[in-house]
């Protein structure tokens, strides 16, 4: 006796069945949404996607029917239906073995022609497994009519399958993968794409020409370069302090110590030229700036790098912990931006409060509590306070 | 999105093109600034943008910033403006690049501080706890960190689980995509396999995309005649320059607008500045000290 679940599955499939032979019956047309929701069903664990069931699509008795011209279908051969169905550990191949058969009558009605045709299913699955013979290449995936044919069709289909199990077989339609690979070829020729001689004379005599009609001391950072002159030297203070703590105050040999010393003075240079180029955009910002409107400053666009700017670098990763390690940590640093303007902003507004002893004084140590918890330890731990008294 | 013949009228500065040139120099500069824009935007606001970008930038012709707002003249100088931000901003290559069809599962791995709009502001708003004659009850302060902090792990909990959903369409998928490289699918192309419609509107970015990128290279070997032509219209202003020369001298003078008194936009970047000259300072004077100290001892040592 059949068990519960092959007794559902065949009643999905006569469902899907019936539904097939009235489209059929009528004109061939629309998409076969219905037909999908049969499918969609099977219990399936996890949030691995539902996808493209099995989709036998006009299946011609026997060899693979692959019609080219506007409708395109996807076919796939009794034989290697049956050869597929038996790799798939299912007690209901038998079942669709014989619902196949009885498809096949149906098949013969199919017309070549028209435009809404209704086989326009994707064929997903691929003929890389062995057991199911040649399908591949009439996987054409025809968009110019019904779009919900993806992979709905009007042939029974066996349980969905899960990604992944199948998701290795996947391919995608072949005018996808065709603009695909044009646009990747126009990309890369675009990155290696280089100005050329004339152009970048020609250019570079007009912009020199326009420039001189600028007015006349233009300041030597625009904007523009003044902010990402800032940019890169805010991290500089704290960087380099680093590397002065990190030097050690005693050193083995003299010759260490030597390094150290030219070490240091190698950073007490980077200071002094980092002092100096904030004197110069310092005198730039406030200097004779033009016409500072309202709305003075657009927000700035990712200007992050400019060099290679058509390039975009593949990262790949070779382990999931890498993957969420990446995640993990690009998080914790737009949480630690965050953080420091935060701790910023209320330094700036909770120390004057201390200061000003403006509250009474019986609150005076919860608030020192309070306040030194969320400076000084995050406001993660609150520190205990102990009165110190002697109790008469 | 303008006529090749804009570019045209421009040249001769006719003003029919003026408005149109605005437009595309605030449709193109509001992009690089990562802004939303909308054609409904009123003709002064997109000309005062545009302005302000332009200074931004570093642009530099007093002319330009005197053009009228309401749009109805200065083709030309527009076209030199475009021109320049053509080379300055490589503002090809930058919209190209920003408008990349996402295919793929992507990331920045930029670590800069996102830019908030509003982040200088002077006095910080304090949501008033109830009525404490406008004090604020420091603990209201603990409650949001914490409320803060709460949301943060939530965040990042999804994030986690966003990056396992990740992997798993990854690894079930690899074998299957045509690029060797990638290997596999990305989140978008598996989920093309559920939503047909979505493939359609994939397939004409990418193939719209192409033919941009084609165009792209195509000006690339037109490039010099370009430069060329606008040097004509340099040509041909100084032409027109000489003859009434004498009329604008004075006002050449002013060169661009004079910074008023208050800009927001100097006052943030001078504390920023302060602050990073202060920081450097202190570590300036502690080398100092540390150096002389070491030099003193190595001397010593050596002699």
């Amino acid at each position: 006796t059949p068990s519960p679940k092959e007794l559902e599955e065949l009643e999905l499939l006569s469902r899907a069945l019936e539904k097939a032979l009235k489209v059929r019956k009528s004109i061939l047309k629309g998409p076969l949404e219905a037909q999908g929701a049969a499918g969609e069903k099977s219990a399936d664990e996890g949030p691995a996607p539902k996808n493209g069931s099995r989709t036998a699509g006009k299946s011609s008795s026997k060899g693979v029917a692959c019609k080219q011209g506007r409708s395109h279908r996807a076919a796939i051969s009794a034989r290697d239906r049956e050869a597929c169905a038996a790799a798939e550990p299912q007690k209901t191949a038998g079942l669709l073995r014989s619902v196949l058969d009885e498809q096949q009558g149906f098949s013969k009605g199919d017309s070549a022609g028209g435009k809404n045709s209704v086989a326009t299913c994707k064929q997903l699955f691929d003929a890389g497994k062995k057991s199911c013979g040649s399908l591949g290449e009439c996987s054409k995936m025809e968009d110019h009519t019904t779009e919900g044919a993806l992979g709905r069709s009007t042939s029974p289909r066996c349980r969905s399958v899960t990604l992944q199990e199948k998701g290795y077989q996947l391919k995608l339609p072949l005018p996808y993968r065709k603009a695909y690979s044009r646009n990747s070829r126009a990309w890369e020729r675009c990155c290696l794409c280089q100005t050329s001689a004339d152009a970048a004379a020609a250019r570079k005599h007009f912009i020199e020409r326009i420039q001189t009609t600028f007015c006349s001391p233009m300041p030597a950072f625009s904007p523009a370069e003044i902010e990402k002159e800032l940019k890169v030297l805010q991290d500089v203070p704290a960087l380099l302090s680093q590397y002065v703590e990190a030097e050690p105050a005693d050193h083995p040999t003299l010759q260490r110590e030597y390094e150290s010393l030219l070490t240091l003075e190698g950073l007490q240079t980077m200071v002094s030229q980092c002092l100096h180029k904030l004197q110069l955009l310092q005198a730039d910002c406030t200097g004779d700036r033009g016409s500072c409107s309202p709305v003075c400053v657009p927000p700035r666009g990712q200007m992050c790098d400019r060099a290679g700017v058509l390039a975009v670098p593949l990262l790949c990763y070779s382990s999931f912990q890498e993957l969420r390690d990446l995640f993990a940590l690009k998080l914790q640093v737009s949480m630690l931006h965050q953080e420091i303007a935060l701790q910023k902003v209320m330094m700036a507004e909770l120390l004057p409060v201390l200061e000003s002893r403006l509250y009474p004084e019986a609150s005076a140590a919860q608030l020192y509590r309070a306040i030194y918890a969320q400076l000084c330890e995050g406001g993660k731990r609150f520190p205990v306070l102990v009165r110190d008294e002697l109790a008469d | 999105r303008p006529a090749p013949d804009t570019l045209r009228r421009a040249r001769f500065d006719r003003p029919q093109a003026s408005l149109d040139f605005w437009r595309l120099l605030y449709a193109l500069l509001k992009q690089i600034h990562g802004g939303k824009w909308t054609d409904s935007d009123a003709i002064d606001n997109q000309i005062r943008f545009v302005k302000s970008a332009l200074w931004y930038h570093g642009y530099g012709r007093p002319e330009l910033y005197r053009l009228p707002s309401d749009g109805s003249a200065g083709s030309r100088e527009l076209l030199l403006a475009f021109s320049w931000l053509l080379h300055n901003l490589s503002l090809l290559e930058q919209l190209l690049a920003q408008n990349r069809v996402k295919t793929g599962d992507e990331t920045s791995v930029c670590t800069c501080e996102d830019d908030l709009p509003n982040s200088q502001k002077g006095t910080t708003e304090i949501a008033p706890e109830c009525g404490l004659e406008d004090r604020v009850d420091v603990r209201y302060l603990q409650w949001l960190n914490g409320k803060l902090k709460f949301q943060w792990r939530s965040l990042h909990a999804q994030h986690q689980e966003q990056c396992k959903l990740l992997h798993k369409i990854h690894l079930f998928t690899s074998g299957s995509h045509m690029d060797q490289i990638l290997g596999h699918f990305s989140v978008t192309e598996t989920d093309l396999i559920r939503q047909p419609e979505n493939y359609k509107k994939l397939l004409q970015l990418l193939e719209s995309e192409t033919m941009q990128l084609e165009a792209f290279l195509e000006w690339k070997q037109l490039e010099p005649v370009y430069w060329q032509w606008m040097e004509t219209v340099l040509d041909n202003m100084a032409e027109e320059g000489n003859i009434c020369e004498s009329q604008d001298t004075h006002v050449e003078k002013s060169g661009l607008p004079k910074a008023t008194l208050c800009c927001p936009w100097a006052d943030s970047l001078t504390g920023q500045i302060d602050r990073l000259s202060r920081d450097l300072m202190t570590l300036h004077d502690q080398l100092h000290e540390l150096v002389t100290h070491r030099k003193a001892a190595w001397c010593e040592k050596v002699r």
